[in-house]
C-alpha cells in the first residue's frame, strides 16, 4: 500500500509526543547548541547571559499563551509528571484531602496514591461515565473541609474527552481548594488561560501541542502558592545560603535546566502562537471527526469517547472485536507503516470507566501537521485487518 | 552616567528586567554585581538617577522580585531602595 505524502511514517501518536516538530524547533535548537548553549544563570559571562535570554524569551512566551503576566511563575520541568509531582508532593500535608477523577494519568494517581500511603492523605476519585465526563455535582459533595487540592486532567488521553475546567475551579474555590490542572493533552491546542479559568496550578508538556522536544515541560504556580520543591540544589543564586532560595523561578529550577530544549521549545510555542491554539485544536477536531465517520463504517469497530459532532481533542480510540489492541497496533505498524499506541495508554482506571479493561485499545491520535490521507490510510488498513478477523 | 545599580536574587530576574528596560527604551547597561553589593545573583542593572521612578514603577507593575538599589559612595554602595 502506497503510503501518502512520501513520509517514511503516517504517524498518528502525536498524543504521545508530536512529532515530526517544525523546521524552526530544530533550528533553535541547532543555533543554541552551537553559539549559546552555555549554563544560563552561572556566572556572568556574554554566553552564559545569551543562555539565560533564551530562558526568559521561552517562559515570556509561554506566558502569551496561558495568560500568565509574571512569566517568572512558570518553572521549566522535563515534562508533565514532573510538573504534576511537584505541585502534588509540594503542597500537600499529612491531613489534607484531595479530589481528583476516574480518568485521571498515572502521572497523577501514582504521585496521589504515594501521598495516601506515605503521607496521610485522604483521595476520593469522582467516577465518570464511559464517554469520559464527570458530574460537576457529584464533585462537588465529595468536597470537605479539609479538601486542600482538586486535581484533574484538561482532556483524557484516552478517551479525547474534555473536562468543564473553569466550572470546576468554581467548585474549588467556593470549597477553599487550589484547582490543579494536567493539560498534557490540552496545551497547544485548546485556550487557556489560567487568570480567566481560575486555574491555580497548571501542568503542562513542552514535547506534544506545543512542539518542543522531548525532555521539556513546566508548571505554572499562582503567585500566591507556595510549593515546597522537590528538588534542592544550585541555581547559580544565592549560593552563600543553605537554604533553596525562595525567589522564582530558581526555587524549583535546581540543576542546570535543559538550556538546548527550552530553545527548541521556544520557537514551538511561538508557532502555536502564530497558529492560535484554537485554529490548530479546530483542525485536528475536524479531522477526528473525519476519522470517527469513516472508522464506524468499519465491521466490528467501536469508537471510544465523546460522540461524533461533540467536543474532543485530537484523539480517537477504538477496540475491534476479536482481536486485541496490541494485535492491532503492531499490524499497522509492520504493514502499514502507521505508528498509533495501543494497550492501557497508564490510564487503568479510565479503562476501566469504558469498559476496555480487558484488551486495552488502540489510541489514534492526529497532531498539527495530520492530513486527511493519512488519516484515510488508517481507515483502510482497519477495514482489511478487520476482514482478517 | 549609570551611577545607580539595581541588584536581584535570580538572573532570570534580571533578564526579565532587561527585556521590560529594552521594551520601554530605557537606558541601562547590564553589569556584574559589585562585591560591596550581597545578592544572589551576578547581574544588576545599571541605570542614571532621572529614570530611577520609571524604573521602580516597571519593577512594581511587573511583579520583579529585586534585591535593592544602590547608589555608588567611594568604595562603599549605599542602598537607596
Ligand atoms: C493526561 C496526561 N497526563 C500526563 C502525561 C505525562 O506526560 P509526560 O510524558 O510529559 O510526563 C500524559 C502523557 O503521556 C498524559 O496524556
Amino acid at each position: 500500500m502506497n503510503r501518502p505524502d512520501d513520509k517514511a511514517v503516517i504517524y498518528l501518536d502525536h498524543a504521545a509526543t508530536s512529532w515530526p516538530k517544525p523546521e524552526a524547533v530544530l533550528e533553535a535548537m541547532t543555533r543554541s547548541m552551537q553559539e549559546e548553549a552555555a549554563n544560563p544563570g552561572r556566572g556572568a559571562h556574554r554566553m552564559a547571559v545569551s543562555a539565560g535570554r533564551v530562558l526568559m524569551r521561552t517562559r515570556m512566551s509561554l506566558g502569551r499563551l496561558f495568560g500568565v503576566s509574571n512569566p517568572n511563575d512558570i518553572a521549566f520541568m522535563p515534562n508533565t509528571t514532573a510538573a504534576l509531582n511537584q505541585a502534588i508532593k509540594g503542597l500537600l500535608l499529612p491531613g489534607d484531602h484531595v479530589v481528583a477523577t476516574m480518568i485521571e494519568h498515572n502521572s497523577v494517581r501514582r504521585p496521589l496514591e504515594y501521598m495516601r500511603r506515605r503521607h496521610g492523605v485522604q483521595v476520593d476519585y469522582v467516577q465518570a461515565d464511559e464517554s469520559g465526563t464527570i458530574d460537576t455535582a457529584e464533585l462537588s459533595s465529595l468536597c470537605r473541609a479539609n479538601t486542600r487540592l482538586i486535581v484533574c486532567n484538561h482532556s483524557s488521553n484516552l478517551l479525547g474527552s474534555i473536562l468543564p475546567v473553569a466550572d470546576i475551579a468554581q467548585i474549588a474555590r467556593s470549597h477553599g481548594a487550589y484547582l490543579l490542572v494536567d493539560a498534557a493533552q490540552s496545551a497547544g491546542t485548546m485556550e487557556i488561560d489560567v487568570e480567566r479559568l481560575g486555574i491555580d496550578l497548571l501542568a503542562f508538556p513542552g514535547h506534544k501541542g506545543l512542539l518542543g522536544p522531548q525532555g521539556t515541560g513546566g508548571l505554572y504556580i499562582r503567585p500566591a502558592i507556595d510549593l515546597t520543591p522537590l528538588m534542592h540544589g544550585g541555581t547559580g543564586s544565592q549560593s552563600e545560603e543553605a537554604e533553596q532560595p525562595s525567589v522564582r523561578p530558581d526555587r524549583y529550577e535546581a540543576g542546570t535546566p535543559n538550556t538546548v530544549g527550552i530553545a527548541g521549545l521556544g520557537a514551538g510555542v511561538r508557532h502555536v502562537l502564530e497558529e492560535g491554539a484554537a485554529v490548530i485544536g479546530r483542525r485536528e477536531w475536524e479531522l477526528t471527526q473525519l476519522l470517527m465517520e469513516q472508522l464506524s463504517s468499519v465491521d466490528g469497530l467501536n469508537l471510544l469517547g465523546p460522540k461524533l459532532g461533540e467536543p474532543r481533542t485530537g484523539i480517537v480510540s477504538f477496540t475491534l472485536d476479536g482481536m486485541d489492541a496490541a494485535e492491532i497496533a503492531f499490524r499497522l505498524d509492520r504493514h502499514y507503516g502507521i505508528a498509533v499506541r495501543a494497550g492501557y495508554h497508564c490510564t487503568p482506571l479510565a479503562h476501566r470507566t469504558a469498559g476496555t479493561t480487558a484488551g486495552g485499545a488502540v489510541r489514534s491520535s492526529v497532531g498539527y501537521d495530520t492530513t486527511r490521507a493519512e488519516t484515510e490510510a488508517l481507515t483502510e488498513a482497519m477495514r482489511e485487518i478487520a476482514r482478517s478477523v | 552616567m549609570n551611577e545607580l545599580v539595581m541588584a536581584f536574587d535570580s538572573s532570570q530576574q534580571a533578564l526579565r528586567t532587561e527585556m521590560l528596560l529594552e521594551d520601554a527604551a530605557v537606558e541601562f547597561e547590564l553589569v556584574p554585581t559589585p562585591a560591596e553589593i550581597t545578592a544572589g545573583c551576578a547581574l544588576c542593572v545599571a541605570f542614571g538617577e532621572d529614570s530611577l521612578e520609571r524604573v521602580m514603577t516597571i519593577v512594581g507593575e511587573e511583579s520583579i522580585e529585586i534585591r535593592g538599589v544602590f547608589r555608588k559612595n567611594g568604595s562603599a554602595y549605599d542602598q537607596t531602595v
